[in-house]
């Protein structure tokens, strides 16, 4: 195919030669006809003189891409790592934007979505753009410059500004354009890939929101939860006054397709929640709440009662609890529970410091081992006694003396964990960043590209100006 | 394709040659307007300037082919040789 358009820009070169020596030689004297002459004569050679340097232009364009270290390969890979990246944020996007659009207050952050999601989505077309020009050009610059040297050779100046422009354009960018990487890399801010995004999709995200209580009922307030996914710690919520959590829109969640752990940490305590593992699908009820989808009801089974917070009665062995019953009057609270202990072990009642606590077992006060604990900016005092299997009855008063204090509680979305870029917030900075480098900077390079090509056309002669005769 | 270049070849001989025939008529119209005996110097001038451009285009056309073949050579001395120049 190059061939045959060099060929036919030489047959058009030595027609364009030979009109000019014709318009030299009509009998007619009209000098602006006249000037036509000299002018195809110099076109015709120098048309010729382009269509021999084609093989030269072209080693040349070798050599020149050899010595600015450029590579058509690194260009690709960078090209398809970053559609790569983009298509990742895509999902994880859309995978919020789906899990949220069922959410009463899913317009308050549709805002933000939206646009995230289409500006990814003009990055990943600047790119494949960008990757489509490179294959184009780097398969066929040779045959583009032969087209343009070929334009360029048609008589009468007609398509000499499209022939320079084609092959300012197939040199211009066969050089260019595999530089882009470097130009970007050198320009722009590094932009982190996370790897993690891409799981995204496989473990799922749920809004969700629930409550924790013990295993009479009352709320587990002030505790500290801890999410645990294939034994990693994913995420952390508090639970407040009333035992409840959030874990809802638009940036906390919990895992919506694999099974996960929760553990309470309370009042110096570990222990697990039931349901252990929280399966999803089973786990999950419908929510009313504003910002979560689902509700989950998670129970302390070790804790058979939390009648103030932080300061729960657990046992550390398997029982059942026959009745509980707790009584307020002014500033003091007590608790009746009746257990059917299983096997041997220990009653553990935990007593914060803003508490005096008189604790009796089976109608005998009992003392136990005492042992100060202090947990995230507050404390108290352990009491540890020994339990034999069989019914017991355990009644413990309590009476405020002091303030209480709060612990202090952490938050730790599960989002961050999955993505690895933080609240929603951290995501629109890191997609901002990189449409600014991955979008705005490529376009930079391409405009001043194309800026050479118009600048190598014109030197080219591509804005010779045509000379009509009758202008003069 | 061939069809094409055959007929820019075709045109391009035609063209010679319709050339060589401007040529004599141009530089007989010239000589014709050079020696007519009318005292108009304007009209000899253009007489004149008819057998200088009539000659300028039998020189361009002579050496058009040599032209060519020079280009060639000269560029084949640098570089890979291209496809051989026709002749019209």
């Amino acid at each position: 195919m190059e061939y045959w358009l060099l060929l036919l820009a030489f047959y058009l070169s030595v027609l364009t030669y030979y009109l000019g020596a014709l318009i030299y030689s009509l009998p007619i004297p009209w000098r602006g006809l006249k000037r036509w002459g000299p002018v195809l004569i110099y076109d015709g050679a120098a048309s010729a003189l382009l269509v021999f340097s084609f093989t030269l232009i072209v080693l040349g364009v070798q050599h020149f891409y050899t010595v600015l270290g450029g590579s058509w390969d690194y260009f690709y890979t960078w090209v398809e790592d970053r559609i790569a990246t983009l298509i990742s944020y895509q999902m994880l996007i859309s995978m919020i934007s789906s899990v949220a659009s069922g959410l009463p207050g899913f317009a308050s952050i549709w805002w933000a979505l939206n646009p995230l999601l289409s500006m990814v989505s003009y990055a990943i077309m600047a790119l494949t753009t960008t990757l489509s020009l490179g294959l184009v050009v780097q398969r066929y610059y040779v045959r583009l410059l032969a087209l343009g040297v070929a334009l360029y050779a048609v008589p009468f100046r007609m398509a000499r500004s499209a022939g320079a422009g084609l092959m300012a354009f197939s040199i211009v960018f066969y050089l260019g354009l595999p530089l882009l990487p470097v130009f970007v890399d050198t320009m722009g801010q590094p932009v982190q890939a996370y790897p993690g995004i891409g799981e995204a999709a496989s473990i799922g995200v749920a809004f969700v929101e629930g409550l924790v209580t013990a295993r009479d009922g009352t709320p587990i307030a002030y505790g500290q939860l801890r999410v645990y996914l294939e034994g990693s710690p994913v995420a952390a919520y508090p639970t407040d006054a009333s035992g409840r959590f959030d874990a809802g829109a638009p940036d906390k969640g919990l895992p919506s397709k694999r099974e996960f752990n929760v553990m309470l940490e309370y009042a110096g305590l570990e222990l697990w929640l039931s349901p252990n593992p929280v399966v999803p699908d089973r786990d999950y009820e419908p929510s009313t709440a504003p910002d979560a989808n689902y509700h989950l009801e998670l129970r302390a089974n070790d804790i058979a009662s939390c009648p103030q917070p932080l300061a729960p009665v657990a046992l550390t062995s398997p029982y059942t609890l026959l009745s509980s019953n707790i009584t307020h009057s002014g500033n003091r609270v007590e608790v009746d529970l009746e257990l059917d202990v299983r096997e041997a072990g220990q009653l553990v009642i935990s007593v914060p410091s803003w508490l005096q606590a008189s604790i009796s077992i089976d109608g005998t006060p009992a003392s136990g081992v005492a042992q100060t604990w202090s947990w995230r900016g507050v404390g108290g005092t352990v009491y540890r006694f020994d339990i034999g299997p069989g019914g017991h009855t355990i009644r413990a008063s309590y009476m405020v003396v002091d303030e209480p204090g709060l612990p202090d509680l952490e938050t730790a979305p599960y989002l961050e964990s999955l993505t690895g870029t933080g609240s929603l917030a951290s995501i629109i900075e890191e997609v901002s960043r990189l449409v600014f480098t991955w979008i705005v900077l490529p376009s930079t390079y391409l405009f001043i590209l194309t800026l050479v090509t118009y600048s190598l056309a014109s030197s080219l002669g591509g804005r010779g100006r045509i000379p009509i005769p009758w202008v003069g | 394709m061939g069809d094409l270049l055959a007929f820019i070849q075709e045109m391009t001989t035609r063209i010679v040659a319709i050339a060589w025939a401007l040529f004599l008529l141009s530089w007989s119209v010239g000589w014709m307007l050079k020696g007519v005996p009318v005292p108009f110097p304007k009209l000899k001038r253009t007489g004149q300037d008819l057998i200088e451009d009539a000659v300028w285009a039998a020189f361009w056309l002579a050496i058009g082919g040599t032209i060519f073949a020079l280009i060639s050579y000269l560029v084949s001395n640098v570089s890979l040789p291209m496809p051989a120049p026709p002749t019209p």
